[in-house]
């Protein structure tokens, strides 16, 4: 009997992984794989390389030791938690290397377009909002993109800290205060 | 930080949904007390209304990345087949290891075997064995041989012939071998080695003293005022009791080892 693992959740591919079955393990990739991936390139100053690597990272965890994840628990704050402390490791092994954590910001959007829908170019808010979230220090940065990006609740986001549900709250009203403080050329006046 | 934690899913949906100057006295408190101005009030909204309307820019890994994580999956899962056969061998080997092991240990040829049986005459033929056993090794532990016997009586001929030793104002000891019965005062066998050394202090052997030596079965010598060595057997303990005479002490002094 065959399983259809599109229909499976994740903590159902988790238990199928677990049983050393290889599509579920493909399913589940092919399922996270772009998340996780946008996630460690925000973190990781859009290093692709390095998101690749920590992407593996991940995944190989996932298919040694797959036991790790209790199936009881949701699987999505889970990942993101594993996914998390890798970064956390990047970030260590960068301030040993001595080597700046935030890049330096790119040059000024020069767009004094008056209509709103053009001022606001969806791509390079996009890139202005990648690099003002490498000027926030990494709890903050990865609270506000678990939120807004990966659209985890706050509960989940603060499962994957091991924090209190208002230190989240706090901490995306600290990011988003800051963000909006940085670009002032996307406000609309 | 504690006001900071008042900001929620619904502070969202308020700076998305209303406008400065509809916010209600309370909602404006709850602004100053963050220290938000409107102008920052507007731009938060700008921001997460730019933020929401962003699409979700996905990055994709590369092809070869899944087929490396794949194979890494199939080594594992192989990995994990052979550690289900390696212990079968192991638990294999090491049984036979083990049972090598209890077998040299249990029919080791250089190991004394006794059988038992319930035979009451094999019993009694096993006894005596045992006892012969002992009479061999205490025959083994002897000191005072045959063959020295008349060395011995040689000494005591010549202790015969001297009566008195006289050693300047030192006491006199004597000794008395007349009727073949030893000595003229008596003093505590724990001194005799003492006495014997000096030469000058007569040794009685009213109490019987044992020296036991270190070769097993133990060997015990018992003081006597006879002049003839005896051996006698106690088969029960295990114990060779050996009566010595006085005149044999220093050589058994000079072979014995423990003291007790």
């Amino acid at each position: 009997m065959s399983i259809n693992y599109s229909t499976l959740s994740d903590e159902q591919l988790m238990e199928q992984i677990i049983a050393r079955d290889k599509l579920a393990f493909s399913a589940l990739y092919d399922r996270y794989s772009p998340r996780l991936m946008s996630y460690f390139m925000r973190l990781l100053w859009n290093n692709r390389e390095l998101a690749e690597d920590c992407l593996q990272e991940l995944f190989i965890k996932i298919s040694r030791q797959p036991e790790l994840f209790d199936i009881t628990r949701s699987f999505r704050p889970w990942v993101f938690t594993v996914a998390t402390n890798i970064c956390k490791m990047e970030y260590r092994k960068t301030s040993r290397k001595g080597q700046s954590v935030s890049l330096d910001l790119a040059p000024e959007l020069a767009d004094n377009s008056s209509n709103i829908s053009e001022r606001i170019d969806k791509k390079a808010f996009s890139k202005k909002l990648k690099e003002v979230l490498e000027t926030i220090d990494e709890p903050h940065k990865s609270t506000f993109m678990l939120r807004y990006f990966e659209e985890l609740s706050l509960k989940e986001i603060s499962l994957v800290h091991n924090c209190s549900e208002g230190t989240v709250k706090s901490r995306l009203f600290y990011a988003l205060r800051k963000i909006a403080g940085k670009m002032p050329q996307f406000q609309s006046i | 930080m504690e006001s900071f934690e008042k900001y929620s899913q619904e502070f969202e949906q308020l700076i998305l949904n209303k406008e400065y100057s509809l916010l209600n006295k309370s909602e404006l408190q709850q602004l100053d007390a963050e220290g938000l101005s409107e102008e920052e009030y507007y731009q938060i909204r700008e921001t997460l209304l730019a933020i929401k309307e962003m699409d979700s820019e996905m990055e994709f890994p590369s092809e070869n990345v899944k087929n490396k994580l794949l194979d890494v999956f199939d080594e594992g899962h192989q990995k994990q087949t052979r550690i289900i056969v390696f212990p079968m061998w192991a638990k294999l080997s090491l049984l036979a290891a083990a049972c090598i092991a209890l077998g040299l240990f249990l029919f080791n040829p250089n190991s004394t075997i006794y059988n038992v049986t319930n035979d009451v005459a094999s019993n009694s033929q096993s006894s005596s064995n045992e006892d012969q056993v002992i009479n061999n090794t205490s025959s083994e532990s002897t000191i005072v041989s045959t063959d020295q016997t008349p060395i011995i009586d040689n000494k005591l001929k010549e202790t015969n012939q001297v009566d008195e030793i006289q050693s300047g104002d030192e006491s006199i000891s004597t000794i008395t071998n007349s009727d073949n019965q030893m000595g003229v005062s008596e003093i505590p066998m724990e001194d005799a080695p003492t006495a014997i050394a000096n030469s000058n202090t007569s040794v009685s052997n009213s109490q019987p003293i044992s020296l036991t030596t270190s070769s097993i079965p133990t060997s015990a010598y018992k003081w006597t005022n006879s002049l003839e060595s005896e051996k006698s057997e106690d088969v029960e303990s295990n114990v060779v009791v050996q009566s010595v005479s006085l005149a044999d002490f220093p050589n058994v002094i000079s072979q014995t080892v423990t003291i007790y």
